[in-house]
């Protein structure tokens, strides 16, 4: 009777329930497609508030399926209801911290974007300019050829050619600034290696070079150096800095130069114009040289002092110490006044006041010339003097003892005279006091007293 | 004596009759639904068990290759039987395993026109069988217990 009222009870119970009938299996697959579909938009999402979007869902979610927490705990199996849940947190743990993670980094893409907006425009102004300066310089160029054939020597002409160097030097030194500011633009973003980047990076730096036409303007810069170097006699604070914007361009296309040579590897054109603006610059590094060694020998000739021509630091040593030896063993060739003359121009003027004290540094600093090789010229001029000394001092000594015989002589003489002249004097003194004996000898001998005193 | 020795022998017939662990309930929570293969098996993985369910098929339709692309659900009541339907069918299979077989303890007829959304829900001490979100009928080991 108890049982029958507890099945009654039962069905009582399922068929109030039979709208509500569903497949346990159904809510089951269905649990777990709704855990997967927020699985995957956890693993999706893009942005914070989207993420707390997916929080609020999933607590819905949970308090949706709390009903059936029972059955899902033995149909979830090895998984139950709370550990579904759990798996879903502790995803969007993971995702949120990945999305912060992404958010800074988005933050600095942008920023990064930003710059590169920024530095874009810069470098469309900067081709700007240097393409303004390279037609103003090739006029200066010309201007300068054109001056230098019809140069008259005048004081103006002279002025005019100085103004028109240093111009064009500036203009120069200005390009040569700006090019240089491309390429550390250029390359700013591509510090790592060039190997490591992606096709997309490589098209970007092949589109900024091809931009900004730097090849062409890496080449016109080395090309208007070599020949202001060539157009121009240039003193030694000139040299000096164009030595130093030298180093500093060599030492910058030692960093970029390798960089263009990878971006260009399959490039057969653009690698030959690398290629040959390798060689320029090598040709430009000679010509510097050369420049400097010339502007040495003509700082000997302008002091009349005629060296052989020198293009290296052992030329230079060479010439210098023939010149020295040749002066040395050379008696017959100059009048010792002469001899010396030469020697204070070579050691004095030129090399102490000139060389040693402008030229040596710069020669020094940049391995053209070695201290021994100064060492070695300095001994010779050592030499030099000690021979100059020798003769100097022979011919102080005749010249001493010339005016010793001259003054000797000269007092001989003068004293002969004086005691002449006393003799004369004591005859005639003699024939008067005779003649006054004659006539009245008391006249006479007052006479004689009056003369006396 | 006679008496002593029918004593003896029914303590011995006892004592080999085998151990009998009960109670015991062998229903699943939740049916499994599995699609035959090629040779027409069905396969578990939860409960890991796989048969070949060609012969019921057959039964139910007399075409030995209806059984191709179709899903059999299964689900164990409390007595260890295991309940079987397929879409489309008129009957509840009950099987008991025997010996490395399933063999058919009943088969409960359901509908003439067969039906074609079948679940399965366990509700001990029954088994629910439903038509899409309709019950139709408890069902336990010994045939239908209710209807709507």
């Amino acid at each position: 009777m108890k049982k029958l009222f507890i099945n009654q009870i039962f069905f009582v119970f399922i068929f109030l329930s039979v709208s509500l009938a569903q497949s346990d299996f159904r809510v089951t697959q269905e649990f777990k497609s709704k855990q997967r579909s927020f699985e995957i938009a956890i693993e999706y999402a893009k942005s914070i508030s989207e993420l707390e979007k997916i929080k609020r869902e999933i607590s819905e979610f949970r308090s949706e399926y709390r009903g059936s927490k029972d059955l899902l705990n033995k149909a979830l199996y090895p998984e139950n209801f709370e550990s579904s849940f759990k798996i879903l947190e502790k995803k969007v743990r993971y995702t949120n911290k990945k999305l912060n993670e992404i958010t800074t980094l988005a933050r600095n893409v942008s920023k990064l974007e930003q710059d590169n907006i920024s530095l874009t425009g810069q470098l469309g102004k900067l081709t700007k300019e240097v393409s303004d300066l390279r037609s103003r310089n090739s006029n200066l160029m010309a201007k300068l050829n054109a001056f230098k054939g019809g140069y008259g020597g005048s004081r103006k002409a002279i002025d005019s050619l100085n103004y028109l160097i240093a111009d064009l030097r500036s203009g120069i030194s200005q390009r040569d600034t700006l090019i240089k500011e491309i390429m550390d633009n250029i390359f700013m973003t591509a510090d790592h290696r060039v190997e490591n980047l992606d096709n997309a990076q490589l098209e970007g730096l092949r589109g900024k070079i091809q931009n900004t036409s730097l090849i062409e303007n890496i080449r016109s810069l080395v090309d208007d150096n070599v020949n202001f170097l060539n157009s121009s006699t240039l003193d030694q604070k000139d040299l000096t800095e164009l030595r130093n914007e030298f180093n500093d361009f060599d030492a910058r296309w030692d960093h970029f130069g390798p960089k263009l040579f990878s971006i260009y590897a399959k490039d057969e054109t653009n690698n030959e114009k690398l290629l040959e603006i390798d060689s320029l610059i090598s040709g430009w590094d000679s010509t510097l040289n050369v420049a400097i060694w010339n502007s040495i020998h003509e700082l000997f000739n302008s002091h009349e002092i005629n060296l052989a021509k020198f293009s290296t630091g052992d030329e230079f040593e060479k010439v210098a110490i023939d010149y020295i030896n040749n002066e040395i063993n050379n008696p017959n060739g100059s009048q010792e006044v002469a001899k010396d003359q030469k020697y204070i121009f070579f050691a004095e003027r030129v090399w102490n006041d000139e060389i040693k004290k402008n030229w040596l540094p710069l020669l020094l600093t940049n391995k053209l010339f070695s201290d021994e090789q100064q060492q070695n010229v300095e001994l010779k001029i050592a030499e030099w003097k000690e021979n100059v000394g020798s003769s100097k001092s022979y011919l102080i000594y005749g010249v001493i003892v010339l005016l010793a015989l001259l003054i000797a002589g000269s007092l001989f003489f003068i004293s002969r005279k004086n005691k002449n002249k006393v003799v004369d004097n004591l005859k005639d003194l003699e024939d008067e006091v005779i003649e006054v004996d004659l006539k009245s000898p008391d006249t006479s001998i007052d006479k004689m007293d009056d003369k006396d005193v | 004596m006679k008496k002593l020795f029918l004593l003896i022998i029914i303590s011995l017939i006892t004592g080999c009759s085998g151990i009998i662990l009960e109670p015991a309930d062998f229903s699943w929570p939740i049916e499994s639904v599995m699609e035959t293969n090629d040779k027409g098996f069905i396969q578990d993985s939860r409960y890991s068990f796989s048969v070949n369910v060609k012969p019921l098929f057959f039964a139910e339709r007399n075409d030995s290759s209806s059984f191709k692309k179709e899903s059999v659900r299964v689900i164990r009541g409390t007595k260890g039987y295991y309940y079987m339907i397929a879409s489309g069918f008129k009957n509840v299979y009950l099987f008991n395993v025997d010996n490395g077989q399933m063999l058919v303890k009943d088969v409960i007829f359901v509908s003439e026109f067969g039906v074609d959304l079948p679940a399965f829900n366990q509700r001990n001490p029954y088994v629910e069988l439903l038509e899409g979100e309709s019950t139709l009928l408890f069902l336990n080991s010994d045939g239908i217990k209710g209807k709507e």
